[in-house]
């Protein structure tokens, strides 16, 4: 089954039928995260690196920040079985707009937030398709634990 | 004729702005206006009908109890709300077919519009404008890429070279579309908003949505506008077109209004609680 992970929003399977996907990240980051021998995996749409812009937001939709999103990802992977030591990490997202002086860059504080984060917890990135101008969609296939990206008027590539 | 001939000429081909949703916002200029007056100018046209009573029931609306019919949308909305309505009504029309040349369905570029206006009002809030009701930031939102409509099938054809200037000699989109055609998308748009008679702060809204620099001192549509889109662009609500963000920052324009990056993400988190309250709006139904 096809399962949608929305803005600010996170889902997690074990089921090999299902495929996850989140459409047009902009500026935010999809993360993937699969376990090969668990075959668990989850997929996590993150708008902004912190919590503390908004800490009660972060209480009621902590998957809209990098800092409580991540965590929460991992947590409910290995509820399903997965273990830490086999995720492969793969990200997509933090694209930004034409701007010299750097003063849109949400994508860029993304992207350094969730590296930041995954390096104190000792987690490497597999793969990423990170920054540029343009839009792109995420799919985690539950099956294989391959991630797909694809972008408006190109054919879909593997992470 | 010249390439730019035929894309000005195919303007008048865009069918004109329904009567009656003009006709409604000239009675509600009036405070006092009737409400069986306006009810009866919005029951002449089907199409607005139908989406007065789709849309009024959006929680983005406020409204504590559902609406039924004509009247009671029209009792319950505010002046300010009912505008909203009438110009969404009237405006989604336009968006039932795709912009096949920036490779974006219509449903998605009604969408963008509207995550647009809804993310401008935002920020009017926020930065406490007091704009005019003729300056209406929302109708801009709807609006503001109503030249894209225009330009589409041009774009199609010349894509090749578009994506050539993007992608190798840093332009953004629309700097390829004046090079290429001589007019962009939202001269266009003005082209468009002019003749259809809308205020001229709307039509000069639109022809500066991606340059606000160019606007007017004390105009401050355009660049709550400009700001309102760009931040669409970065959620992911851009349409997820060909052009993609492909767009400039401005970074004058947060100056202007004293912001800093992490207002702008504040604004993202309103924007994204919006977006998710307005599904009546948003989907071109």
């Amino acid at each position: 089954m096809k399962i949608v992970v929305g803005i600010a929003d996170m889902r997690v399977s074990k089921d090999p039928t299902d495929t996850l996907v989140t459409f047009s990240l902009g500026s935010c980051i999809g993360l993937s995260v699969y376990d090969p021998v668990a075959h668990v995996g989850g997929l996590l749409h993150f708008m902004l690196p912190e919590k503390s812009l908004d800490p009660e937001k972060a209480v009621q939709k902590p998957f809209m920040f990098c800092d409580t999103g991540v965590p929460l990802l991992f947590k409910s992977c290995y509820a399903l079985g997965a273990q830490k030591s086999r995720m492969i990490v793969k990200a997509a997202g933090g694209a930004q707009i034409l701007d010299d002086n750097g003063y849109f860059n949400i994508g860029k504080r993304n992207h350094m937030m969730l590296r930041k984060l995954l390096w104190k917890n000792n987690v490497l990135i597999s793969a990423e398709a990170v920054g540029g101008n343009v839009n792109r969609t995420m799919y985690l296939d539950i099956r294989d634990g391959r991630s797909w990206i694809k972008l408006s008027g190109k054919d879909m590539v593997e992470l | 004729m010249n390439t730019m001939n035929r894309i000005l000429q195919s303007i008048q081909g865009l069918p004109p702005f329904p009567d009656v949703a003009r006709k409604v916002l000239s009675i509600l200029n009036n405070p006092e206006y009737q409400v069986s007056e306006v009810v009866r100018v919005i029951e002449f046209d089907p199409s607005i009908t139908a989406g007065v009573l789709r849309m009024a029931n959006s929680p983005f609306f406020g409204l504590s109890r559902q609406v039924g019919s004509v009247r009671q949308a029209v009792s319950l909305l505010g002046q300010r709300s009912l505008r909203q309505v009438i110009m969404a009504s009237g405006a989604l029309n336009y968006f039932r077919t795709d912009s096949v040349g920036y490779g974006v369905k219509g449903q998605d570029l009604w969408r963008h519009s509207v995550a647009c206006a809804i993310m401008s009002q935002i920020l009017e809030r926020r930065l406490r404008l007091n704009l005019k009701v003729d300056q209406d930031a929302f109708t801009v939102g709807l609006l503001h890429d109503i030249g894209k409509l225009v330009l589409s099938t041009f774009v199609q054809e010349e894509l090749e070279r578009i994506l050539f200037l993007v992608e190798e000699r840093g332009y953004s989109f629309i700097e390829a579309e004046r090079e290429i055609f001589g007019v962009d998308h939202a001269e266009l748009g003005a082209q468009v908003t002019r003749k259809w008679k809308f205020p001229v702060e709307i039509v000069q809204a639109i022809r500066y949505h991606h340059a606000p620099q160019h606007a007017e001192t004390g105009d401050e549509l355009t660049p709550v506008i400009y700001l309102a889109n760009i931040a669409c662009l970065l959620l992911g609500q851009g349409g997820s077109g060909i052009d993609g963000l492909n767009y400039r920052g401005y970074s004058d324009v947060m100056h202007r209004f004293r912001l800093r990056i992490r207002d702008l993400e504040a604004g993202l988190i309103v924007l994204e609680e919006e977006i998710r309250k307005s599904e009546e709006l948003l989907q071109a139904g």
